[in-house]
C-alpha cells in the first residue's frame, strides 16, 4: 500500500510541473525553457516567506501566502517575458526557444549570486504523519497532493467553463480559426504566459515544502518534464497527466524494487519507443 | 554540366581554404611556445571544443539542433577512461577510434526515434535522451565511478617521437585532429551531398518529392557529427586526466549552443568565431566563474534580439562595406541585386 501512496506523491509532482509547460506549448507552439527557473522561483518564494514570517504567522498560513504571492509574482514575470521575448520574436518559435534557454541561465545565475548555490530546505509547514492501513503518510505530502488536485481542478474550470478559457483552447486548436472569431492573439498569449508561469510557481511552492530548494532544481526537473510531455503528446494537457502517472508508476516501482539506477535509462527508452511508433505521443493531435 | 561546374567551383574554394590553413599552420604550431602553461591549457581546451563544435555545426546543417552532443562526447570520454585505466590497460590509440565509434553507434540508435521530430521538438527529445545518458554516467557507478568519475587517465603513449605528456605536445595532437576534421568537414560542406543536406533542411517535403532520400540525409550528418563529438570526448578525457558526469552537464552543452548562436551557423567558421568570443569572455571574467553562464545567456539573448544571424553576419557585412569602400570590383552582387536598396 505504501507503494500506491508513493506513486501518487511522485505523480502529483510530475503533473504539477509538466502541466504548465504543456499549456504554454499548446497555445504558443514553442517551449518556454525558463519554466524550470519559474518553478525554482516558487520554491524560493516559499523559503523567503517562511524565513520572513517565522513567529509572525503560523507556517501553514505562510505556505498559503507563498502560494498566492509566488503565483502572482512569477505570473507577472511570465507577462514580462511574453512582452520582451515572445512577442518580439513571434513567428520564430526556434529563436524564442533559444532566447528562453539563454534566459534560464541568466535567472539561474542571478539566484546563485543573490542567495547562494547551496540547497535550502524549509521545515514542513504542516508537520506530522498519519498512519493508515500500514501506510506512512506525511501530512505535508497529503497537503501537496490536495493543492495539486485543487490547482488542476481550477485549471479545468478555467479552460472549460470561462470565456477566456474557451478562447485559450480555441487558439490552441486552430490559430487562424480563433483569429477569425475575433480573439485577440496578444491577449491570449499574455493570459497563457501568466497562467503557465503561475502554475510553475505553484508547483515550486508545493514541491519546495518537501524537496530541497536550490538554484538548479528547475534544470533537474526539466528533462523529466520534457519526457513526460513528449510521451503524453506535446500540447495535450490530458496526455501530460496520463504520462505523468505512467512515469510516476514506473519510477516508483523501479525505485522500490532496487532498480532505481535504471530509471532514467528506462524513461528515456520509453520516450524513444513512443517517438518511434507514435510520433505525436499518446494523446497528442497529429500535426 | 552544372554539377561539374559546381564541383570545380567547390574545389577552388576548398583549395583556397587549404592554402589558408597551410599559411596559418606554422603560426598555430608556434603559438604554444609564446604562452604560459595556463594559457597553453586554455588553448588545448579551445581546440578540443572547436573540434566538437565543427561536428555540431554539421548536425545543425540538417536543420536540427541536438542537445545530446556533449553527452555523446561523454561516451568517447568514458570509453577511453574506462579502458585505459583497466588492470591491463588498452592503448590510447585503440580507444581513440573505439570511443568515436561508440559515440557514432549511440547516435545511430537514437537517430530513428529522435529524427522523427523536427525543430524545437527535436531539441527536446535529444535533450531528454542526452540527459538520460548523463544520468547513466551517474547511476552505473560500477563502470563509471558515479559522481566521483574516473581519475588517473593516462596521456597517450608517444608515437613517432612525439611526447603528449605536456600541454604543448598534447596541443599538437588536438591541432592535428582539428585540422584533419576541419578540412574534411569543410570539403563535405561544399560538396553536392552537403548542399543536398541543407536543401532537405530548407524544405523536406519538396526534397522528398524530387526523389531525395531525406531520411538518410538527416541521419548521416547526425551520426557523422556525433563521431566527431566522440573524438573530442576522448581527447578531453586524456587531457584532463579525470572526468566525472559534471564535465558533460547541460551548462557545457549550452556553451556549444551559445557558440553556434552567437557566431551563427550559415558559414563554416561562424560557430568558431562564437566559441572564440565565449572563451574570451570566460577568460576575462576568470575570477567570477559563477557569472559566466549569465554572460553567455545575455550574449545569446542580445544576438537573438538585436543582431539576427550572429557575429558572422556582422563580419560579412563589415567586409562587404570595406570592399565597397576600396572599390574592389570582385564583390559586386550579380545583376540588379544592388538596385533594390
Amino acid at each position: 500500500m505504501q507503494i500506491v501512496a508513493n506513486i501518487i506523491f511522485l505523480s502529483t509532482f510530475y503533473v504539477s510541473f509538466a502541466v504548465g509547460l504543456a499549456l504554454v506549448f499548446g497555445v504558443m507552439r514553442t517551449i518556454n525553457f525558463a519554466h524550470g527557473e519559474f518553478y525554482m522561483f516558487g520554491g524560493y518564494a516559499l523559503w523567503m516567506l517562511i524565513n520572513a514570517f517565522t513567529g509572525i504567522l503560523p507556517p501553514g498560513a505562510t505556505f498559503i501566502v507563498a502560494l498566492i504571492v509566488g503565483a502572482a509574482v512569477v505570473g507577472i514575470l511570465g507577462i514580462l517575458v511574453q512582452l520582451s521575448i515572445f512577442h518580439r520574436l513571434r513567428e520564430q518559435p526556434f529563436s524564442i526557444f533559444m532566447a528562453t534557454l539563454g534566459l534560464s541561465y541568466v535567472l539561474q545565475v542571478a539566484v546563485v549570486k543573490a542567495i547562494g548555490p547551496m540547497g535550502q530546505s524549509v521545515p514542513a509547514p504542516f508537520p506530522g504523519f498519519i498512519l493508515f492501513e500500514g501506510m506512512v503518510l506525511p501530512i505535508q505530502r497529503l497537503v501537496v497532493f490536495g493543492f495539486t488536485v485543487v490547482m488542476m481542478g481550477g485549471l479545468y474550470l478555467f479552460l472549460m467553463h470561462t470565456d477566456l478559457g474557451r478562447a485559450v483552447r480555441a487558439t490552441a486548436q486552430n490559430r487562424t480559426g480563433a483569429m477569425l472569431q475575433g480573439i485577440s492573439m496578444n491577449h491570449i498569449a499574455l493570459t497563457t504566459m501568466f497562467v503557465g508561469s503561475a502554475l510553475a510557481a505553484i508547483s515550486g511552492v508545493l514541491m519546495g515544502s518537501v524537496l530541497i530548494i536550490s538554484p538548479f532544481m528547475g534544470g533537474e526537473a526539466l528533462w523529466r518534464a520534457f519526457i513526460i510531455i513528449i510521451v503524453g503528446g506535446i500540447g495535450s494537457l490530458s496526455g501530460a497527466v496520463v504520462a505523468a502517472f505512467l512515469f510516476g508508476i514506473i519510477d516508483t516501482l523501479m525505485t522500490t524494487f532496487g532498480a532505481g539506477k535504471f530509471a532514467p535509462m528506462v524513461d528515456a527508452i520509453i520516450m524513444l519507443l513512443v517517438l518511434s511508433f507514435l510520433p505525436s505521443g499518446l494523446l497528442g493531435a497529429r500535426e | 554540366m552544372i554539377n561539374r561546374a559546381a564541383n570545380r567551383q567547390a574545389n577552388k574554394i576548398f583549395l583556397r581554404a587549404c592554402i589558408g590553413t597551410a599559411i596559418a599552420l606554422p603560426l598555430l604550431v608556434a603559438l604554444p611556445h609564446a604562452l604560459s602553461v595556463y594559457w597553453q591549457s586554455v588553448l588545448v581546451l579551445f581546440t578540443i571544443n572547436a573540434v566538437s563544435l565543427m561536428g555540431y555545426r554539421l548536425i545543425t546543417t540538417m536543420g536540427g539542433w541536438s542537445f545530446a552532443h556533449i553527452s555523446t562526447a561523454g561516451l568517447g570520454a568514458y570509453t577511453t577512461a574506462v579502458l585505459t585505466t583497466l588492470e591491463t590497460p588498452w592503448s590510447f590509440w585503440a580507444t581513440f577510434f573505439l570511443g568515436a565509434l561508440i559515440a557514432g553507434a549511440f547516435a545511430m540508435i537514437i537517430a530513428y526515434p529522435v529524427l522523427r521530430t523536427r525543430h524545437y521538438y527535436f531539441f527536446l527529445s535529444t535533450f531528454a535522451a542526452g540527459e538520460a545518458l548523463r544520468q547513466c554516467y551517474v547511476q552505473f557507478s560500477g563502470i563509471t565511478g558515479g559522481t566521483y568519475g574516473i581519475s588517473f587517465i593516462p596521456r597517450p603513449e608517444p608515437i613517432l617521437g612525439m611526447d603528449f605528456g605536456n600541454s604543448t605536445g598534447f596541443y599538437y595532437l588536438a591541432l592535428a585532429l582539428a585540422v584533419v576534421v576541419g578540412l574534411l568537414l569543410y570539403r563535405f560542406d561544399l560538396s553536392r551531398l552537403g548542399n543536398t543536406i541543407k536543401a532537405v533542411a530548407a524544405n523536406e517535403e519538396l526534397s522528398e518529392s524530387i526523389g531525395i532520400n531525406t531520411w538518410a540525409l538527416r541521419t548521416l550528418p547526425f551520426v557523422m557529427g556525433s563521431v566527431v563529438a566522440g573524438f573530442s570526448g576522448v581527447l578531453y578525457a586524456n587531457f584532463n586526466g579525470l572526468i566525472n558526469p559534471l564535465d558533460f552537464s547541460s551548462v557545457l552543452m549550452f556553451k556549444l549552443v551559445a557558440a553556434a548562436i552567437v557566431g551563427g551557423v550559415a558559414t563554416f567558421w561562424g560557430p568558431l568565431v562564437g566559441l572564440l568570443y565565449l572563451t574570451a569572455l570566460e577568460e576575462v571574467f576568470r575570477d567570477f566563474t559563477q557569472w559566466i553562464p549569465l554572460l553567455w545567456g545575455v550574449s545569446v539573448l542580445a544576438v537573438i534580439l538585436l543582431a539576427e544571424g550572429g557575429l558572422e553576419m556582422v563580419i560579412i557585412r563589415l567586409v562587404r562595406r570595406a570592399r565597397r569602400w576600396w572599390g574592389s570590383p570582385g564583390d559586386r552582387p550579380p545583376g540588379g541585386a544592388r538596385q533594390r536598396r
